[in-house]
This record gives C-alpha cells, structure tokens and sequence, in this order.
C-alpha cells in the first residue's frame, strides 16, 4: 500500500484535516519537556508553545506540562509521560485522538461543540462526554482509567465498561477491561501501580509480551481488513482521475463541474479516508512497539546483560519475532517522519 | 598573532568532536562502578539499547540501575576503534527502519561509533561531547560474542 499512500498522503491531510485543526496551547511548564512533531525532530516545550496534530509531548522525570485547547478544555501531562495529539477520520467526521503512551495524563474536557475526542491508550479506547479523569499507562502496556467527574466509555476487545464519577478501571494488553471499582477515599498512586506491573512482568516476562503480542496483532488485522477496501478505492480513483482527463480535453465546463462533483472529488475522499485510518492503525501500532515493547526489553535485557536464563531466551526469541513482523507489515506502512 | 589564534580557535570549534581512548575507559569505569546515573544528563534521550530506543529519561535511568543491581562489569576493556557515526553505522546496532532513522535523527558529525572488546565479548558504544571530563552516552549494543 506504501507507494500509492505516501505520494497521496499529504494532499489528503491537507484536504482532509479540518480547516480549524485544533490547537494546544501550553500553559505551564515544569522541568524538563520536548515536543515531537510530526517529522520526528524534538524541541522543548516551553509557555507559549503550540501542539499540533500528530505532535507528541514527553517530558522528563521532573517535568510536567499543563496544555489548554481550543474549547478549554485542559491536559496535565505528568513526569516520565508520553502524550501524543492526532486525530481521525476525515471532514465533518474529524475527531481528536487524546493519546496517552506511557505515564500520567489528566484530562478536564469541555462539553466540546463539535464531534467528541476518542481517548486512546495502548490497551484501550474510550469515549467521553465532558468529564474529568486521569489515565495512567503502565509501561508493560496495562491502563488505569479513573474517573473524576463525569461520564467515560472504555472499551477493549469488543467489551465496554462505562466509568461513572469515582469509579476506575484497568485494562490489560489485548484483554477485556478488569471489573470497575470505585476509588473514591483510595489514593491513586501511579508509582505504586506500575511497580506492581513491573513486578507483575519480572513475574512472568514471556506471558506479558504475548499479551502486548495480542494487542499488537490487532493492529495488525484491522491494517490487514483495509487492504481490500483501499486497493478498490485506489481503483476507482485511478479510473476517475482518466476519465477526467479526457473531459478536461474536451473542455465542457459544466460535464468538468458534475464529473468532479459526482465522480472525482467523492473517490479522492474515499480514498483518503482509507489512507487515514491505515496510517491510524499503523501509528498505533507504532506507538506500542515504541513505548511498550522497548522498555519491556530495556527490563529484561538490563536484568540479563550477560547470561541468560530460558525465560530470557524465551522472552528475547518473541521479541525478535515481534520486530520482524514490525518490519515487514508495518515499516511499509511507515515513513521517515513517523519516526 | 591575534588572527591565527582565531583561526585556532574557530577550526576546534567546528572540527567534529573526536573521542580518546582514555575518556572511553573513563566512562568505562564509571559504568562498572554503577555510577552513570549520578553524572547528570551524561546518558542522553533518545537512547539506543541494541535495536531498541529508550525516550524516557526515567527508562534510561533505570537501564543504568538495573545493570548495575545485576552485577555487570565490563572486564578487561579494550577500545578496538573509534569511528566518527557514517551513513551506514546504523547496521552496527540493528538493520532496521528504527535504528536508521534513530542515527539519522539522532547522532551527528560530534558522535562516534567506538568498539570496545572486554571479557563479556564486543560492545558498541555511541558516545558524544564529554560532560565532565565523561563522553556522553547517546547508545549501546552488546555484548555480541
């Protein structure tokens, strides 16, 4: 699908993104903070600074970044956090993706006037309506979601649990969500938490990348399931594109004007949309291998610099598996700048 | 007399950065001694670990910890080579779509490739500007036997 998308990509991101595509704004900084933007270079945050769509904001064991949207709603990045800014869909159906990586993000979002934004982690998905709460990402790839205020729809692997106010819910890797309970008087400690999944992944190392193993095949099938759907789109487009051609010769104004309109601009749409939701799917997968599988190997290669036990083996044997699939179905969905 | 001292001056700051032997075993050493972590932004992010990259300060910080709370030493060190980064040094650590766009993004004329033989087989190393009388740590690969 690479050759096709990339030459096409940009033009569709033009024409596609919201004319109105939302910014961040920072609002507080602390520490130290760096924006990724989209050609992968880093910059660090500073007030004042802008986030864009497809930018991602990391910061330091000692930094944290307050961002405020358009609508006012407002994002608390906090230490050791990855929180990417994107977006899906295309047009009218544009919405924010709300990404949460790895560490703490808190979100305050406004009743927003336009279509709502899709909070995304490495386990789950969720949907809310104006509300208040805090994501932490393990980095063995587990969420905890809890609610502070408001309404939140969290779903992985086809299951759906909605978070009312006080109420949390953890999500494990290619798993359904846990039962929810509420936390209220509970003091969230995300140290605390993602050292018990550490410890949980030292437990069973092999076990825990198969789950990631899970999450990330499917990625991969909802990649596989577009396939089809853009190489017929890319038909169409390419048989459009000729017949506009020879109209263009023709120079029958108004047959240019109804072919664009009923023709052309509808399969440049369709196509684009494709090319949209293939680079969502392949970012998120991404986005998993980056911050999940990395650490999850800086772990044990660190506790097994030298020998190695059969676990170790085990783990290090799948690992390599999952990068060569990483290269081979993602990679050519990929480019430079995704990096 | 004033000129050629600024002709002096300008070519070492431009010329890229070279590392010696003695400052690779320096930081050799701090690293048997678990010590990385206390010279403060010496490890830098993004870090290349083999064919992975570690972007978050604190992954990178506890890399260092955990090798250390391992035991790991790196006996008998010998640098075997320095090599200012290429376009092709990306191979050193992993032939893939990561790895060549870490060093393409990531390292620069100031950053070498240095091969050091120990005990525990070949290491590769990616170091940079020293801090501190310490080369910067931008990667490692290793051991490969």
């Amino acid at each position: 699908m690479k050759k096709s998308l990339l030459t096409v990509v940009l033009a569709a991101t033009l024409m596609l993104t919201p004319l109105s595509a939302q910014k961040a704004f920072v609002e507080y900084v602390e520490g130290n903070a760096s924006i990724q933007n989209t050609s992968g270079s880093l910059r660090p945050v500073d007030f004042g600074s802008t986030v864009t769509y497809g930018e991602t904001v990391l910061t330091g064991q000692d930094g944290t970044v307050e961002m405020v949207l358009d609508n006012g709603s407002r994002i608390r990045v906090s230490g050791n956090s990855v929180f990417s800014y994107t977006s899906t869909g295309a047009g009218t159906d544009s919405r924010p993706v709300l990404a949460t990586t790895a560490g703490s993000v808190s979100y305050k979002l406004n009743r927003a006037a336009g279509r709502s934004p899709i909070i995304r982690t490495n386990s789950m998905v969720a949907g809310v309506r104006g509300t208040e709460f805090t994501i932490f990402a393990g980095r063995d790839g587990s969420v905890l979601l809890a609610v502070a205020d408001g309404i939140v729809d969290v779903e992985s692997e086809g299951v759906q649990v909605t978070l009312l106010k006080n109420e949390a819910v953890e999500v494990a890797p290619g798993e359904a969500p846990g039962a929810k309970y509420e936390y209220l008087g509970r003091e969230l400690d995300f140290s605390d938490w993602n050292k018990q999944k550490n410890d949980a992944f030292l437990t069973d190392p092999v076990g825990t990348l198969k789950a990631v193993e899970r999450r990330l095949a499917v990625y991969a099938a909802e990649l596989k399931k577009l396939e089809a759907p853009y190489a017929d789109a890319t038909d169409s487009w390419k048989k459009a594109t000729a017949q506009y051609k020879i109209l263009l010769e023709e120079g029958d104004k108004e047959k240019i004007k109804q072919f664009q309109q009923e023709l052309l601009f509808p399969a440049q749409d369709a196509r684009a949309v494709l090319i949209l939701n293939i680079r969502y799917w392949a970012l998120n997968y991404l986005s998993m291998r980056r911050y999940v599988v990395s650490n999850l190997y800086m772990e044990m290669k660190s506790r097994n610099p030298v020998t190695r036990t059969t676990v170790a083996d085990e783990f290090f044997a799948l690992h390599a598996e999952l990068l060569r699939r990483y290269e081979t179905v993602i990679v050519p969905e990929l480019n430079e700048n995704d990096y | 007399m004033l000129i050629p001292l600024l002709v002096l001056l300008f070519s070492c700051a431009s010329a890229p950065y070279t590392q010696t032997d003695k400052g690779v075993l320096k930081l050799v050493d701090l690293i048997n001694k678990g010590q990385v972590n206390e010279v403060e932004g010496l490890a830098q992010v993004p870090f290349a670990l083999d064919m992975e990259t570690l972007y978050l300060e604190s992954d990178v910080a506890t890399y260092w910890n955990n090798l250390h709370e391992a035991g790991f030493t790196m006996t008998g060190p010998r640098v075997e080579s320095v090599e200012h980064v290429s376009d092709n040094s990306w191979q050193a650590f992993a032939d893939s779509y990561d790895m060549k766009n870490f060093f393409a993004r990531y390292t620069g004329e100031d950053t070498s490739l240095v091969t050091l033989k120990t005990g525990e087989g070949t290491f590769y190393l990616l170091l940079e500007r020293a801090l501190r009388g310490y080369p910067r740590i931008r990667g490692i690969k290793g051991p490969v036997q």
